[in-house]
């Protein structure tokens, strides 16, 4: 059964797709859950629409690249604003990634052939290339490094900002580099989940880690093991039932989720 | 602590275990019959070159015939292959595609197969081989009076995404050339390819396309006459009967249309004083009520020969209906 399954190239591709992105979605969800920016990795993922939009108005024939400038842009333009503190931040988010929204969504329906678009809604990581496997291997070893590096300083500022900065912590570089790396990764990948799905993909492992663990070593290493899991169980499902591969794994992802939340609430 | 990790292992054991029958059950009572390794299996993109492809190697040995999954709704240029499809495509040895960006995954199945032959029907009739003059019945979307300007940008993108309007079976001229490519392209270059099953099914086919549709006269009828269209398929319909298409909105279920656009539809449909407007009934039913009441034009919903399941006499007994169904409207 499995060797026929690694017959296919696309399906080696693929599980290749899901081991690189899915230890990553639980790494930096992790942060993003104990952060709370759930809501903002959100907001990244719907303006992946604009980048398109904007990728067509200029002409970029290459809509990955206008995707990732505009995420970039946006998470950091999101911080900033943020930062003014003239409104509660998921006000702020909520406008931004509205008006995101419905600007990509107004370009991109222009003459009426939205439908052009929609496949990356839901995404679709059976058609992954080699060229764009080599990209995911890229990001994962800079989210590696920037891991190792920076994981004590941006627990720390999670935790106590001001604190943070009263230790000589760079707290503003510190939140824009995690935001810059947010938008990378949900850039690079949400052609393979979809824009629907890529937020489930970063919180519910973290989510469901964080129901059972005690400590943040548990809560990240729990956390890449349910994403793993989920990651390549919905995409073996999929392949034999036929079905979406994204929704296969949010449903897996999400069993764990319940599963974890009635044993933390007993414990 | 102990309890906790084995909660997690026990956790995903279990949803292995689950998941694992689940999918078992779900494969045995869909499983399909698999081909034999000694056939050659023509893998069709879609239902007009699948109902060509039937009629060209039927009873032919050695060929399994298989279509790609279909869409249910909307337009075969979003529709993205499924897992079944990319099993099938890796063990096929020719692919069949109507082209002319129909199929908008054609560059990732070139990428992903590069051993898989492929028959591209609209290119073939593009670049006239054999088909002499026919490529001039190829129609570009440029003409039609609808925004594709942001089509434009993803034009590098696409395999054959040229502008081109690729419903080229609705003319049934173009698609006895895309039986005759196809023919062609699965007999190779065989000293004796004249006397081989596929040329006598081949002819046989042609034959009947040739004596079998009746366009009831309506090439007469219908000949300069001005009509407007509600799904760029038609246009092909129009070019067959030789009317003149003056207005077009090309309709789908993701397709919203402003007022400004009905309205000047509506203009050119009295501008031009249209009396035959062809639309697809899914989605142009609705479109066509108004039509029908804000002007003297008559709506004919007609088929494209996408959606559903067909069999090998398929295209002749729809092209009949919608020629039908055309007469009946006069």
């Amino acid at each position: 059964m499995f060797n026929e399954m690694f017959s296919y190239a696309f399906m080696i591709r693929a599980t290749i797709a899901i081991l690189l992105i899915s230890p990553l979605f639980g790494m930096v969800g992790t942060m993003i859950v104990q952060k709370r920016m759930a809501y903002f990795s959100d907001a990244l993922g719907h303006s992946a629409l604009t980048g398109i939009a904007a990728g067509v108005i200029m002409g970029i024939a290459n809509t990955t690249v206008s995707m990732i400038i505009f995420g970039v842009c946006f998470a950091l333009l999101l911080n900033y604003i943020s930062r003014k503190g003239l409104s509660s931040s998921d006000t702020l988010i909520s406008v931004f990634a509205s008006c995101a929204t419905a600007l990509g969504l107004a370009i991109l329906s222009r003459g009426g052939s939205f439908s052009n678009y929609s496949a990356i809604l839901v995404g679709d990581i059976l058609s992954i290339t080699v060229t764009e496997i080599i990209q995911l291997i890229v990001l994962f070893a800079v989210i590696l490094i920037f891991w190792f590096v920076s994981i004590n300083r941006l627990t720390a500022i999670s935790i106590h900002a001001t604190l943070a900065k009263s230790r000589s912590m760079q707290v503003r570089v510190m939140e824009d580099a995690f935001a810059v790396l947010i938008a990378l990764l949900v850039m690079l990948s949400i052609k393979w989940v979809g824009i629907l799905l890529i937020n489930a993909l970063l919180i519910l492992p973290a989510a469901s880690s964080r129901n059972i663990s005690e400590n943040f070593r548990e809560y990240t290493y729990f956390s890449m093991i349910f994403s793993i899991f989920s990651g390549v169980a919905g995409l073996f499902v999929s392949y034999f039932t036929d079905m979406a591969t994204g929704p296969m794994i949010v449903l897996i992802a999400s069993v764990i989720y319940f599963a974890t939340y009635i044993y933390g609430k007993d414990r | 602590m102990k309890n906790k990790y084995l909660f997690v292992l026990l956790l995903l054991i279990s949803i292995t275990v689950v998941c694992s029958i689940g999918t078992f059950f779900y494969v045995k009572l869909n499983n399909e019959q698999t081909t034999n390794d000694d056939e050659i299996l023509v893998m069709t993109s879609c239902n007009p070159v699948y109902i060509a492809t039937l009629n060209i190697l039927d009873g032919v040995e050695g060929y399994k015939v298989q279509n790609l999954s279909q869409p249910t709704t909307g337009c075969l240029h979003d529709y993205t292959l499924t897992t079944e499809d990319m099993k099938n495509l890796s063990k096929a040895d020719v692919l069949v595609v109507n082209g002319g960006g129909m199929e908008g995954y054609l560059d990732d199945v070139v990428a992903a197969y590069p051993d898989l032959k492929i028959i591209d029907t609209y290119e073939a009739i593009e670049h006239s081989n054999g088909f002499i003059g026919m490529n001039e019945l190829l129609i570009e979307e440029e003409e039609l009076d609808h925004d594709h300007e942001d089509e434009e940008a993803h034009e590098e993108e696409h395999h054959h995404d040229h502008g081109a309007n690729s419903h080229i079976w609705m003319d049934d001229r173009l698609y006895a050339c895309q039986v005759a490519a196809i023919a062609n392209e699965l007999m190779g270059p065989n000293p004796n390819r004249e006397e081989t099953p596929i040329s006598k099914n081949f002819f046989e086919y042609s034959n009947k396309l040739e004596d079998e549709i009746d366009k009831q006269g309506l090439d007469v009828a219908v000949a300069n006459e001005n009509v407007a269209i509600l799904h760029e398929a038609f246009a092909y319909t129009a070019q067959s009967l030789g009317a003149n298409v003056v207005a077009t909105m090309d309709l789908d279920e993701e397709r919203q249309v402003s007022a400004g656009e009905v309205s000047a539809f509506l203009d050119e449909i009295k501008e031009h004083n249209v009396k035959l407007v062809f639309a697809e009934y899914d989605y142009g039913n609705a479109m066509g009520k108004l039509i029908e009441e804000q002007t003297d034009a008559k709506v004919v919903y007609l088929e494209t020969l996408v959606h559903g399941t067909y069999d090998k006499d398929s295209y002749i007994f729809v092209q009949n209906n919608n020629y039908m169904k055309i007469k009946e409207t006069l």
